[in-house]
């Protein structure tokens, strides 16, 4: 008896090869399986490894829209960050992460401007004793001798008075005065109101609101109707938009114009220069002695009647008044004062007397109730 | 033999490659599957060279990696095959006849007879790797990726299952001697 051995054992395990009976390829089966061999190979070519496969897969999960959405996102994120959004947009969205205390950079217009309170000048009743001396004169009188459209050319051509133009003869001492007190009137430089120059229904007050003219230099503007004429000229506009050019004793009423006013006009603009006798009814001038600069956005017109004494003036709130008063209500400007105002010589009445036809001239912007009656 | 088989060549279908390579692995499998008791190995043969043929361009590895991925996917034809028989309750008569005739043994089939019985003794684990150790032939990595196990756990794996297969020769060889002394 033989023992099996290992190594024999072994041998008979490798003897069942034997049973292996070997056949013809079926060249058929070859073929199908080339063709499932190149199938199968095509696909790992394009995409090689499974961590690629998983990425792909990762990233097609989330779609399109998805990655859109979150690159939109980011993007907001960092342009909100960084203040970069339009502002009301930035404002929005600082908003809405506020509430989740988030803080993000607001823009800079957003923040709001605490309007300085403007200080309410009392307003100084004005003598019943003047009344009398007013004389209506409407301007329905006045507007038809002097169109508006009807264009002056003479003034024009006239030197502008540069702005450190002084008054020759009368504004000596006013010229002193105004630079003391610049930009009052009679008691108070500059003022307007209980002293001459006060416009609306009340002599010397303008508009439905008694002049206010007695303002404190560079605070005129925001009262409306403020009026300072000199004597038979007037006019402030409040936000009328024009250029032009009056003839002597027209009056210019233009909010935010530019014009070079011949002598004995009335100018109402923003900038101006004006000439010796002029009213200068601007945010910014400078006035020769004897001017009255009414700042402010009151809408007045220049009264060229001459028959209007002195001291009168007719102011309106935001529409076109008359005045004939010599009063300087003065926003940031320096005026002169009023005594000198109220000397004014009267060849500002005969200047408008000079060209009846255009009393109201330049009355551009905003007109209203016409006052100075 | 499969050693000379280029994977390469495979996974691009080069016609001769593949007639090789069926030429090859295709009579293995066979008598693999006829060994491990399968009812139709011809059937598992092809099955199994289609899935190789499906995923020959995710394998990676060389000719020896090759024919242990091809006796894995063959084994679990086999075992799917045997299941399916054994849950097969009806048969029909020519199917029968046909499965009775090709187990009938024959000298060219069974040479072995005794270790062939010594192998259906022991358990299907063991049967499998030793087949696939010492008659296919492949190497005992190569086996322990086909079953897969670690190539540790498949060379202690494999020394116990051929000390089996020793005892259970051993208990027949003793069996024999002992009715030859009460015969004689």
């Amino acid at each position: 008896m033989i023992w099996p051995s290992d190594r024999r054992l072994a041998l008979r395990l490798a003897d069942l090869r034997a049973m292996e009976v070997a056949f013809d390829v079926d060249q058929d089966l070859v073929a199908r399986l080339r063709s499932l061999a190149i199938a199968s190979s095509a696909d790992p070519t394009l995409v090689k490894g499974r961590w690629k496969r998983r990425v792909g897969a990762a990233i097609g999960a989330v779609g399109v829209f998805g990655w859109a959405g979150a690159a939109a996102a980011g993007a907001s994120v960092g342009l909100v960050s960084t203040g970069s959004l339009p502002d009301p947009i930035q404002n929005v969205v600082a908003d809405v992460l506020e509430v989740v205390n988030i803080e993000v950079p607001r823009p800079v217009s957003s923040v709001e401007i605490v309007p300085e309170p403007v200080e309410e000048v009392p307003v100084e009743e004005t003598p019943p004793a003047e009344p009398p001396v007013i004389e209506p004169t409407p301007t329905t009188v006045i507007e038809p001798d002097q169109p508006e459209e009807e264009p002056v050319d003479e003034p024009v051509e006239e030197p502008i008075a540069p702005p450190t133009t002084t008054l020759p003869e009368e504004s000596d001492e006013g010229d002193l005065d105004a630079e003391e007190s610049p930009g009052r009137s009679e008691e108070a430089p500059g003022q307007t109101g209980a002293t001459p120059g006060q416009s609306g229904t009340t002599p010397g007050q303008s508009g439905n609101t008694p002049a206010q003219g007695a303002e404190p230099p560079g605070q005129t503007g925001n009262t409306p109707g403020q009026s300072g004429s000199a004597p038979g000229q007037s006019g402030s506009n409040g936000q009328g938009n024009g250029n032009s050019d009056n003839a002597p004793g027209q009056s210019d009423s233009n909010g935010n114009g530019n014009s070079d006013n011949a002598p004995g006009q009335t100018d109402n603009n923003g900038n101006s220069d004006n000439a010796p006798g002029q009213t200068d009814n601007n945010g910014n001038s400078d006035n020769a002695p004897g001017q009255t600069d009414n700042n402010g956005n009151g809408n007045s017109q220049g009264n060229p009647n001459p028959g209007t004494p002195p001291e009168q003036s007719n102011g309106n709130g935001n529409g076109n008044g008359q005045s004939n008063s010599q009063s300087g209500n003065n926003g940031n400007g320096r005026g002169v004062a009023a005594d000198e105002v109220d000397v004014t010589p009267p060849e500002a009445a005969p200047a408008t007397e000079d060209t009846p036809a255009s009393p109201n001239r330049g009355n551009n912007g905003n007109r209203g109730g016409q006052s100075g009656r | 033999m499969a050693d000379r088989v280029s994977v390469r060549a495979l996974k691009r279908g080069e016609a001769s490659e593949w007639s090789k390579f069926v030429g090859d692995i295709g009579p293995k499998i066979v008598g693999y599957a006829h060994r491990m008791g399968s009812r139709d190995p011809d059937e598992v043969m092809g099955a199994t060279l289609e899935a190789v043929a499906r995923r020959i361009g995710e394998f990676e590895g060389g000719a020896g990696d090759l024919r242990s991925f091809v006796f894995s996917i063959a084994h679990a034809r086999i075992v799917d095959d045997l299941r399916r028989n054994t849950r097969r309750s009806e048969v029909s008569i020519e199917n029968t006849l046909d499965l009775l005739e090709a187990d009938e043994p024959n000298e060219e089939t069974f040479s072995d007879p005794d270790l062939l019985a010594a192998l259906e003794r022991l358990p299907q684990e063991q049967h499998r790797m030793l087949e696939l150790r010492y008659v296919v032939g492949l190497s005992t990595r190569e086996t322990a990726k086909a079953i897969g196990k670690s190539e540790v756990a498949t060379r202690v794996a494999l020394s116990r299952a051929f000390a089996k297969l020793k005892d259970l020769l051993s208990e027949e060889l003793r069996a024999e001697s002992s009715e030859a002394e009460v015969a004689s």
